[in-house]
């Protein structure tokens, strides 16, 4: 990589690291060193490619979702996360904002990494079906299906969430 | 709302605390061969523990909040550092300035790290003491050696004095009070920090100042002869009006009131009750009690009625009427002759829900540091 193009490349890092960092950090469920690994990964694997690639962006988070979803499938990269375990069972009313907050997150933690990627790129990154679809290489009804299950799961793992929604709603 | 609606809510949340690596660029270009994982590798643990009673504990700056403007209760943490390289915050209050504490010959000497609004996260500044209104708009710091002739009033925004108030009498210790209007003074003759032999201590008396005027009034308060530290700081009471001064009993009272003349008074109901630094929660119905003869800590009732108990070494603060700071320790050594290594998390005052708030620390000097929580 000569003198210019690795100042490019430096630039876009620079330029791109906080929201892609956000985007990795989710992924990973919240765990600050998982994501940097994730992103310098991808970052890798740009710089590798960067003279080929029309939209540096959307190659390298392309990257990190299929990188995050990959490392799930092979069983040996799950880490330990820095939350709480979810309650096994429902509590009694009145629970705080802060409570639900921190259930819900516990909550996401929890899932797969993939049932939490397609969350991600559903509601985080605001991507409609087909593109989470392509990205993560499956069909337009797996992600319907795994947003919907995702979703349920959430609402097990933190009961709290179903009985405060329900609450708001009335 | 609905779920989506939450969860995005919460995502959005969230990822504002991933925390960007430096050299970034540098590790995808291979420039440099030590990833993370390598550094962490190579990390060598001090194994040395001193445990020292420097007199000195965590607290919270400010007591109940005036109800004057929206305050943000977002939760933030930083679960992998110890001590915390950005903000941590839950509830009403925050994490808004750290210590480390070296001894140097026959005295303790702290430094001081400051919430930087600008960044994000922790600033190492110059001064020997400080206090950080609630609000977390403007500080107190003293510059060294103590005792110091003047107070400084800092602009968090900008990290610099906005204005200097001379004293008439030397000053060692800060407090804001619950409004954040004035500033309590503690004076002393001498170094607060140096050690003192036991029946001897530093501590002259209080100044009260307002900031806005710069007016400042004296009163004595010598030092507690049966408190073996140096540093005898006083505290406000919960809605202003009077200060306190710590009797180092476990029992009631574990605090002896004052009028803002130096006159002593009864103590606010339950503001003596507890040695517990969280006190009493914002609503003024529970208390954090060290206990007593059962192990853990807990949570008590106006009546004296247990309400829960913990699994933890500390009661810090009150984040809201239902969740405390609190320190706990790594679980494999917990409660062992070997607690090295403890932590603060955010806990429900049931105990069911806790949330690490910043990563593990080693109890005693070494790699040691004392948050102080002020409420946001």
């Amino acid at each position: 990589m000569d003198a210019v193009v690795e100042r490019d490349f430096r630039e876009f890092v620079e330029a791109r690291s906080p929201a892609l960092m956000r985007l990795a950090f989710l992924l990973t469920g919240g765990d600050q060193h998982a994501a940097e690994d994730l992103l310098q990964t991808a970052l890798a694997k740009l710089a590798t490619r960067w003279r080929s690639v029309d939209s540096p962006e959307s190659y390298v988070r392309q990257v990190i979702y299929r990188q995050q979803v990959s490392w799930w499938r092979l069983k040996w990269h799950r880490h330990e996360t820095n939350v709480a375990a979810p309650p096994d069972e429902a509590r009694e009313d009145g629970t705080s904002a802060v409570d639900l907050k921190m259930a819900v997150r516990a909550a996401l933690s929890r899932l797969t990494s993939r049932q939490r990627a397609v969350l991600v790129l559903r509601f985080f990154e605001d991507l409609p079906e087909a593109e989470v679809a392509r990205l993560l290489d499956c069909s337009v009804g797996t992600v319907r299906s795994t947003t919907h299950r995702s979703l349920a799961r959430l609402r097990v793992l933190a009961p709290e969430l179903k009985e405060t929604l329900k609450e708001v709603r009335q | 709302m609905n779920t989506e609606t939450y969860v995005r809510r919460v995502l959005d949340e969230w990822s504002t605390e991933a925390r960007v690596p430096g050299g970034l660029a540098d590790r995808a270009l291979g420039r440099r061969r030590t990833g993370r994982r390598t550094t962490r590798a190579v990390l060598v643990v001090a194994a040395a523990v001193l445990l020292i009673v420097a007199g000195v504990t965590v607290g919270v700056q400010g007591g109940p909040r005036p109800a004057t403007h929206p305050v943000d209760t977002s939760l933030r943490t930083d679960p992998n550092d110890a001590p915390p390289k950005r903000l941590v915050a839950a509830g009403q209050v925050a994490l808004s300035t750290y210590r480390t504490l070296r001894v140097s010959g026959k005295k303790v000497v702290y430094t001081w790290y400051l919430y930087d609004p600008a960044s994000g996260g922790y600033r190492k500044v110059p001064w020997a003491w400080l206090a950080v209104a609630p609000g977390l708009r403007q500080a107190a710091v003293l510059d060294g050696p103590l005792p110091s002739a003047r107070v400084g009033i800092l602009d968090m925004k900008t990290q610099r004095v906005t204005r200097w108030i001379p004293l008439k009498a030397a000053a060692g210790g800060l407090a804001w009070s619950p409004d954040g209007r004035r500033l309590l003074v503690t004076t002393y003759a001498t170094d607060p920090d140096a050690q003192y032999h036991k029946g001897t201590g530093a501590r002259t008396g209080f100044i009260v100042v307002d900031p806005r005027s710069g007016e400042a009034h004296f009163h004595s308060l010598l030092f507690n002869r049966a408190d073996p530290n140096g540093r005898q700081d006083l505290g406000w009471s919960r809605d202003g009006t009077l200060i306190w001064a710590t009797t180092m009993s476990f029992n009631p009272p574990t605090r002896l009131f004052y009028d803002l003349n130096g006159v002593r008074r009864p103590a606010p109901a339950h503001e003596a009750d507890s040695l517990e630094e969280a006190g009493i929660s914002p609503n003024g119905r529970l208390i954090a009690t060290h206990g007593g003869a059962s192990p853990g800590l807990g949570i008590a009732d106006t009546n004296g009625r247990t309400v829960s108990r913990l699994p933890v070494m500390q009661l810090v603060a009150w984040a809201d009427d239902t969740h405390v700071i609190a320190v706990t320790c790594d679980l494999a050594e917990c409660g062992g002759p070997r607690t090295l290594s403890h932590r603060y998390v955010l806990m429900s005052i049931d105990g069911r829900t806790s949330v690490p708030l910043t990563g593990y620390k080693a109890l005693g000097i070494v790699n040691s540091w004392d948050p102080v929580f002020t409420r946001r």
